[in-house]
């Protein structure tokens, strides 16, 4: 996979309500922004992209479950305030059909429209220097390994739970369960002899590697993909990736 | 394997006539939430185990294939894998909790698009979201049926002159792109006319309305099961 | 024939596409007066579509008139959107809602239409379109015929004064052109509804039209006439790149054969025309026919 999608259930309360309230914030913005370019005008625009990244994931290119997701190349073509839009409703869908979360959509929608965003301004910075194709391609593959840090960032990061460690902090006390905290289950009776919670060990070194591994088959085959269409872009219609 | 098929889905929920396709949009929100909320709340193996059980019990109402909804779940496993993964430490428990939470969260949302029209869905959706939002919604989903069908000419096309194949990756990833290629200028010339076809009908802001939170005699199924999960759930969270 | 007041005109276009295609909607003005069926023909590539987006002030000609109920469409289309109802080549272009009651209530709703009085414009729309029992299918799951109906509704929901028409039958099988054609008839003669529709079948004409307009490659409008004006010159298709209507074509070559005939239009006439000469043929020597 070229790009991982968050399911429901995995990660704690607070951060998927960060992650919501993050791109709230974030989609407002981008919506005054995509307005005062007259957004009505280019609200078709928005749908077929957003039909497009769809279909793109729809797309089996190697039986084994790659797929592609375009979102660098839906940056290129909408700018990033749309491109965050297209995001969201992506993600909202997906979460309806199973293959992304809605409670995650926050989270899913942030590391998305950071595809879009990212994968625009690269494609502006290395155009410079490159024919548009290359420039894509290297913009995918940045870009890619860009997002993919950051999901493992954001796995890292709920493995921690803030009011376990302020807990702890004040206390001493390394305990405290409410309806809201994670911990893994029943991890009082895990261990022989074990009291309190559980303390997992950290594998993030694992997952990282998993990822990466699995990731970056998924980043080279995309970005040829992206850099295939680009140059085809330029050849039949250039004026849409030079907009 | 499929892992993404809005189509299909689509289909089912255009074709069903279970009791859950009977019952209203809003009473299967409901149910999802209230499911969503019990997996996400819940960390007990048995309970977890239970509401996916459930979730594959509502699968079997709504007379939909079992074995297809799995697979279409299978996707968001393999990052709740991975993420349980990093727990392998803990024992076996924890990444199976892990997948059951995702599992269960992912069957039971797909149940709703495959047993809910997908206006109904969005309609309901569309007062969370500002009308733009919402009309870009519902344009994007019905746009991807008018491409989705020119994708498949496409791909039998190839088919049929040979362009296509399981052993070549490197043809095969050269098709995929002059394909995508010629959709996204078609999709950027079509988007125009779309536009000036909006102007000519005079489109001022409203592609449908939102839906209303109307409720049927068969909302009692869906009723009944997400409330007695979440209490369930609930009552367990407080136990522990 | 009617004898409305001129509500299209269309005098000397000239268009440049972006590609540096030019279109020139020259030689005849293009006039449609109130209550007519107007068809244009024309082969591929005549400007019979440039001609229906300009009316549709989709295109803004760069040189030449453009008015439409007196408007320039192109600047002016806003005053008088809700009098011209539209149905495009094709329909996936111009379904946008999801269900069909959604799509055929689009313009109400966008208009301020309340739902209620909303409501009764899209059952009438629907009902006349003989679709109601589509109502709450979802469009995607149309076949290309029942698509068009639902485009077609959608364009008659407002009860416009004029329905401009691209090339409404292409694609359909035969029973579902002459079922439109004959709808599209009814909603002439039940409601005074002015009709402009482009298309390349001959056939169609002596069915439908009042007037027809012929254009050749490039946009010129060559001819201008009845559909009995036109059929009286078959020559005038061939230079259209058209062939003559089947019926035409056969009774004007039998007329150059020396045989006294009309053209007729339809098979009736053609049946007609035959018996007619059979019975003065009898006349003229009853010993041969006895």
């Amino acid at each position: 996979m070229s790009h991982l999608h968050i399911p429901d259930g995995v990660l704690p309360i607070w951060l998927w309500l960060s992650g919501l309230l993050a791109m709230i914030i974030l989609l407002a913005f981008a919506l005054a922004l995509a307005r005062r370019k007259n957004l009505r005008r280019n609200l078709p625009l928005l749908g077929f992209t957003v039909a497009l990244m769809l279909i793109g994931m729809s797309l089996e290119i190697v039986p084994i479950a790659y797929h592609l997701n375009l979102s660098v190349l839906v940056g290129i073509l909408l700018g990033p305030a749309m491109a965050f839009m297209a995001s969201f409703l992506v993600n909202f869908m997906l979460g309806l059909v199973g293959h992304g979360g809605l409670t995650v959509v926050g989270l899913n929608t942030l590391i998305l429209g950071l595809e879009t965003f990212s994968g625009y301004w690269l494609f502006r910075l290395f155009s410079r220097y490159q024919k548009p194709a290359l420039a894509a391609g290297i913009s995918v593959l940045i870009t890619l390994f860009l997002t993919t840090s950051l999901v493992i960032s954001l796995v890292a990061v709920a493995r921690l739970n803030p009011a376990e460690i302020r807990e702890a902090s004040e206390t001493g006390d390394p305990g405290g369960e409410g309806l809201l905290s994670f911990h893994g289950g029943e991890g009082h009776h895990d261990r022989e002899g074990a009291e309190g919670p559980t303390k997992y060990s950290i594998s993030l070194a694992t997952f990282a590697a998993g990822v990466y591994l699995l990731g970056s088959i998924g980043w080279i085959l995309e970005a040829l993909v992206v850099a295939s269409v680009v140059h085809f872009l330029k050849q039949v219609k250039p004026e849409m990736i030079s907009s | 394997m499929v892992h993404l098929d809005i189509a299909s889905i689509d289909r089912w929920a255009h074709e069903g006539r279970s009791p859950l396709h009977l019952a209203s949009a809003s009473s299967k929100v409901f149910m999802v939430i209230a499911i969503l909320t019990s997996a996400i709340i819940s960390f007990d193996l048995w309970l977890l185990l239970g509401i996916y059980l459930t979730s594959l019990l509502l699968v079997r109402i709504a007379g939909l294939p079992l074995l297809r909804m799995m697979t279409l779940a299978a996707y968001p496993a393999a990052f709740a894998l991975l993420f349980a993964l990093s727990q392998v430490a803990g024992g076996w428990k924890p990444p199976l909790l892990i997948l059951l939470k995702a599992q269960a969260a992912a069957i039971t949302l797909l149940i709703l698009l495959s047993t809910t029209g997908y206006p109904q869905v969005f309609g309901l959706a569309s007062h969370l979201f500002p009308r733009i939002l919402s009309d870009g919604l519902l344009l994007a989903y019905r746009l991807f049926f008018v491409l989705l069908e020119l994708i498949d000419r496409f791909l039998s096309a190839l088919r049929l002159r040979g362009g296509l194949s399981s052993l070549r990756l490197s043809t095969n990833l050269k098709q995929v792109a002059l394909g995508l290629g010629a959709l996204f200028v078609l999709s950027f010339e079509k988007s125009q006319r779309l536009y000036d076809v909006m102007n000519l009908r005079g489109y001022r802001g409203q592609i449908a309305p939102s839906a209303h939170l109307s409720l049927k005699r068969s909302d009692w199924l869906p009723f009944g099961i997400g409330t007695s999960v979440l209490v369930i759930a609930i009552l367990f969270r407080i136990g522990n | 024939m009617p004898s409305g007041k001129e509500i299209i005109k269309v005098s000397c276009v000239k268009h440049i596409y972006p590609d540096r295609t030019e279109v020139y909607l020259c030689g005849l003005d293009f006039v449609v007066h109130e209550g007519e069926r107007v068809v244009i023909l024309g082969p591929n590539g005549s400007g019979k579509s440039t001609l229906l987006h300009h009316l549709l002030g989709l295109l803004e000609p760069h040189e030449g008139l453009v008015r439409v109920f007196g408007h320039n469409p192109a600047k002016e289309y806003e005053k008088i959107r809700s009098r011209i109802g539209v149905l495009l080549q094709d329909v996936n272009d111009q379904i946008i809602a999801p269900t069909v009651w959604d799509d055929v209530a689009f313009c109400p709703r966008n208009f301020g239409v309340s739902e209620q009085e909303g409501g009764q414009m899209v059952e009438r729309a629907l009902n006349q379109v003989g679709i109601a029992h589509l109502r709450d299918k979802i469009c995607h799951y149309l076949s290309e015929g029942e698509r068009r109906k639902v485009a077609l509704a959608g364009a008659l929901v407002l009860q416009p004064e004029l329905l401009i028409l691209d090339e409404p039958l292409e694609g359909l099988d035969p029973k579902s052109r002459t079922d439109l054609i004959s709808l599209f008839n009814q909603l002439h003669s039940l409601g005074g509804i002015t009709i402009v529709m482009t298309t390349h079948d001959v056939n169609l004409v002596s069915h439908f039209a009042d007037s027809v307009y012929m254009l050749v490659k490039g946009g010129e409008i060559v001819s201008r006439g009845s559909p009995r004006d036109l059929f009286a010159n078959t020559e005038r298709f061939f230079s259209s790149s058209l062939d003559p209507p089947l019926l035409a074509a056969l009774f004007k070559r039998l007329q150059e054969e020396g045989l006294q005939v009309g053209i007729p239009l339809t098979v009736e006439e053609a049946v007609k025309e035959i018996m007619e000469r059979e019975k003065r043929q009898r006349r003229a020597s009853p010993e041969a026919h006895s």
